[in-house]
């Protein structure tokens, strides 16, 4: 069962809380032993120690820069004369546990004389007079406290915090793990180191051995820590138990080094951590040997090695081999400790380039603000501090100060944390904005573009290089409780998983899935009524095709038609000029879409009739026309075009072939059957089988496609003239409402 | 077909269209107004250059013009903008001219003020008589026509039929009983002839129905009506396939 889940920015900040109250417990104890506000500088020969700075106070007393000092000692007390190495300032430089106890047993002593509440001072001047001051030992003040000392707190709480950043966005991968270990031991040892090495003479022996005990603790960890980062990083080169086995190794070694089972310090301290970074080093080329053929883990590898191995390497090589031939390093060694700042700054920089840790420059944000937060902390620390310890005008300017940066950082705040959330009202739109981008890529970057701008997650994934598995059920989900949330495929875009909300500053919640859900149902209808709509479009244009087919090209084909040798004579003119208009008749009835929907029967019998009379009017032919009641019946969009066609034709034959000046028509239905009649007086109907302009086979086709028959012959009731009679079954009836 | 009134004379004639064959056979048509002096524009700018300086009685108007809608020039000749209107000047008998009898632009001329309407690829007899018919003060009635009229007065919301005309959010003023059985006729196919001798009244009175009517079609402000009419142009140009 896994805790309560934990956002980066959280642990990112309890890395800053612990490494400020590491900094502060460290500031504590330097400031415990009683100080006499000397600083010392270690002479060529080693044999004194010779003050290179005196306080002020003691300046009165009569203590002056570039005295040696010899002696010690409490008020009435024996004088303790002191060496060169009370100043050790690592007390792993000495070779041997007697040496070691000796030299804490002298620290415990000074610091004895120290807690007097004065002290006498044994100096001797340049010119060897011996005289003795007498000095009061007080509370050490902050200012007095070296740069090597605040260096060594800074130096660690880096190493801790970038530890934990890289950490804090991958906290299931063990290379970050190793890596953040690396870091809390970095933190551990630098700021043992920092008391010891910024006391002024002397700590109490158990303190300084505890603290020396501390300091070794952290670096055997963080030698087996690096070793075992190496064995899971790049390539995982074996299970995890094997770096848990390194740590439980470091943990005994260390044990023997505290129980002084250890022969001596090259054993005790020294060893394991050179051991510890040699076994690093092999497993570094056991790693580049097997990244063969893999050029984006070799590249990781390669910076990954040059920032690790020169930034420890760097300090072991000054520090530990130097002391375990038998010299002081060159450099004090807290400035060393800046070698694997290097190294972590070196990992830092190089995610941007490498992905180190499959980080991308994404996770600079969640460090930034990590950077932000402490420093506002820091400013809060430093406002109170002054507030403190200085008088009441001081107290005003920080009240000011404090006042002052308080809309600063309110706006600094909002800007950077507080984005507003998008108004629901405006979902939709943004739905249908996305639905209706012009392509799929495009749908894709849009769709994208809106999760970010509703949840600005840390990273969004697939990112190009990595495929994201599809949620459970394809529905929205909240993932590792709620640092991830899986979004579904939609449309064409693929399944999505969206990590850290907020820039990593809180958990997605059940809402956030809610709105997405909603937004992936109305993305899926908008999607829906999209594709439908493209279908219609689609059907729309099959249709026009189809329909200027029938209506147009086939008027049109019939006009190109050869009309025989010669030049045409008036008459076949105005049989392609009727074509033409029939065309043209065709187009209009499918951009308005007459072609494809039916009508009312009766609504087509007065389109015809009004047609009809108006041409035959402006033919100067008489028309009877009876307008009878046809009875609710429907035409089909095939049966409409055949009839408004039929009618066409008859009446084009009347006006251009009867030489008639009656027409008489009679339309209507008779036992849900239509009948129509058009009967002329002209010159009567002689079949002639060449001619085609009269389109009769079209007539024909027509009477067909309405299901029933048509003839055209003489007229039966033997007057001159032609009959055309239609005749078809009517069987569609409209709804009577 | 014969009536009562006078045709009016046709001294000059207006014919804005584009294309130079649809402009030849407009011309040869008018030439059945013996004696009338005819003005062609191309555009509605050149149209309007004419329609200040000279006083039309018959104007026949493409409606899809490079520059613009002709349903303005319409509204510019019934004598709606301020320059253009004379109390005294006889109104110009407008025929709208159009290769497609879609709603739309139908509906936006006859509410507009035109007196009639000539589809393109008519023979030139047809378009004689209309022209003719419209001279004679004979509103266009196709029973097509007069079904979408009265959906309108019904307040009908058919999407396809005049959607346009029922977003002016002003309800349509109700048709009179007589108004709807002239209507109803029309709808069935009968001329305005034959309407009239079947419920017994003069051609002219069914014509005065019919332009009351068209007249109501509009909203009762004209300058919402010319909104209406921009409208009407800007949903055209959308959903045009």
């Amino acid at each position: 069962m896994r805790g309560a889940p934990v956002l980066p920015s959280a642990r990112l900040l309890s890395a800053v809380v612990i490494c400020l109250v590491s900094a502060v417990l460290c500031t504590w104890l330097v400031r415990q032993p009683p100080w006499l506000g000397l600083g010392f500088e270690q002479t060529a020969a080693g044999a004194t120690l010779r003050l290179a700075s005196v306080d002020a106070v003691d300046l009165a007393h009569g203590a002056q820069a570039g005295d040696s000092l010899m002696a010690i000692a409490a008020d009435g007390g024996q004088p303790f004369a002191v060496e060169p190495r009370d100043l050790l300032e690592e007390p792993d430089f000495l070779d041997t546990w007697a040496e070691e106890d000796a030299f804490y047993a002298r620290q415990t002593r000074l610091t004895e004389i120290l807690g007097a509440s004065s002290v006498l001072l044994t100096l001797r001047d340049k010119s060897n007079t011996v005289r003795t001051v007498t000095v009061a030992p007080r509370a050490r003040p902050l200012g007095s406290l070296p740069l090597i000392f605040w260096l060594q707190l800074l130096f660690g709480a880096a190493g801790m915090i970038i530890g934990t950043w890289v950490w804090a966005l991958r906290p299931a991968d063990w290379g970050p793990r190793a890596y953040a270990i690396t870091g809390a031991c970095f933190l551990i040892f630098a700021h043992a180191a920092a008391i010891y090495s910024a006391r002024e003479l002397a700590l109490p022996g158990t303190l300084f051995r505890a603290l020396s005990a501390v300091n070794h603790f952290g670096a055997i960890h963080f030698g087996a820590a690096l070793s075992a980062l190496f064995l899971v990083y790049p390539l995982r080169l074996a299970s995890s138990r094997v770096p848990l086995m390194l740590g439980a190794g470091a943990f005994l070694w260390w044990l023997a080094c505290v129980t002084r089972v250890a022969p001596d310090q090259d054993w005790g301290s020294r060893f394991p951590v050179m051991t510890a970074m040699l076994l690093a080093i092999v497993i570094s080329v056991v790693q580049w040997r097997r990244t063969k053929g893999d050029p984006a883990a070799r590249a990781v590898l390669r910076w990954f090695a040059v920032s690790v191995l020169t930034g420890c390497g760097a300090f072991i090589g000054l520090t530990a081999l130097v002391s375990s031939i038998g010299g002081l390093p060159p450099i004090p060694q807290g400035y060393a400790f800046g070698f694997f700042v290097l190294m972590y700054a070196g990992l830092a920089v190089g995610l941007r380039q490498y992905r180190v840790f499959d980080l991308d420059q994404w996770a600079y944000r969640i460090l930034f603000w990590g950077l932000l937060v402490a420093a506002f902390v820091a400013l809060d620390i430093a406002l109170i501090g002054t507030a403190s310890s200085g008088a009441a005008r001081t107290l005003t300017i920080a009240t000011f100060l404090a006042l002052g940066t308080f809309p600063l950082r309110r706006w600094v705040w909002s800007r950077l944390f507080d984005k507003g959330r998008l108004p629901p009202e405006q979902l939709f739109s943004k739905a249908l904005h996305v639905t209706y981008a012009t392509s799929d890529s495009e749908r894709d970057v849009r769709w994208r573009a809106l999760l970010v701008e509703l949840f600005d997650p840390l990273h969004a994934a697939p990112d190009g290089t990595r495929e994201v598995a599809p949620p459970a059920d394809n529905d929205v989900a909240l993932m590792a409780h709620g640092q991830e949330l899986a979004v579904p495929a939609v449309a064409s875009s693929p399944a999505m998983r969206l990590t850290y909300a907020s820039g990593g500053k809180r958990l997605f919640t059940p809402g956030d899935a809610q709105l997405v859900r909603t937004l992936v149902s109305l993305m899926h209808t908008a999607n829906e009524s999209r594709k439908a709509y493209d279908v219609g479009v689609s059907r729309e244009r099959t249709r026009i095709a189809r329909d200027l087919h029938d209506t147009v090209s086939s008027p049109l084909l019939a006009g190109l038609a050869p009309i025989g040798e010669g030049p045409a004579n008036g008459e076949q003119m105005a049989a392609v000029q009727n074509e033409i208009r029939r065309a043209v008749r065709g187009m209009r009835s499918v951009v308005s879409g007459e072609a494809m929907t039916g009508a009312p029967v009766a609504d087509c019998l007065a389109d015809a009739r009004y047609a009809a009379m108006e041409r035959l009017s402006a033919a100067g032919l008489t028309v009877t026309w009876p307008i009878n009641d046809v009875g609710p019946f429907l035409f089909g969009p095939t049966e409409r075009h055949a009839f408004t066609a039929f009618m066409q034709e008859s009446i084009t034959n009347v006006i251009r072939h009867a030489h008639a000046a009656q027409v008489d028509v009679l339309l209507t239905v008779v036992d849900d059957e239509l009948y129509c009649r058009i009967t002329d007086d002209g010159r009567g109907f002689a079949p002639d089988p060449n001619r085609t302009g009269d389109g009769l086979p079209n007539l024909i086709a027509r009477a067909a496609a309405l299901g029933g028959t048509a003839t055209i012959g003489p007229r039966r009731d033997g007057a001159r003239g032609t009959e055309v009679v239609l005749t078809a079954p009517l069987g569609v009836q409209a709804d009577v409402a | 077909m014969t009536d009562a009134m006078s045709p009016r004379a046709v001294h000059n004639v207006l014919i804005v269209e584009d294309d130079p064959a649809m402009e030849a056979e407009a011309i040869s048509a008018v030439a059945v107004f013996a004696g009338a002096s005819v003005r062609t524009a191309r555009t509605v700018g050149e149209a309007e250059r004419w329609i200040k300086r000279v006083s039309f009685d018959l104007a026949i108007i493409d409606l899809g013009l490079p520059d613009g809608s002709g349903i303005a020039l319409i509204r510019a000749l019934m004598g709606d903008t301020p320059d253009t209107a004379d109390v005294n000047a006889i109104p110009t008998v407008c025929v709208a001219r159009t290769v497609f009898d879609d709603d739309a632009h139908l509906f936006a001329a006859l509410s507009a003020g035109a007196q009639g309407y000539l589809l393109k690829g008519e023979t030139i007899d047809v378009v004689r008589m209309r022209l003719q018919a419209a001279m004679a003060g004979e509103p266009v009635v196709s029973p097509a026509i007069a079904r979408r009229v009265l959906a309108y007065f019904r307040g009908d919301t058919q999407p396809v039929r005049a959607p346009q005309l029922n977003r002016t959010d002003v309800p349509p003023a109700a048709l009179t009983n007589r108004e709807t059985e002239v209507l109803r006729h029309l709808a069935q196919g009968h001329t305005l002839a034959e309407v009239g001798k079947e419920l017994t009244l003069s051609v002219n009175t069914v014509k005065t129905h019919v332009k009351n009517v068209y007249a109501r079609l509009d909203v009762s402000s004209r300058i919402a009506a010319v909104d209406a009419a921009r409208r009407m142009g800007i949903l055209d140009d959308d959903t045009r396939r």
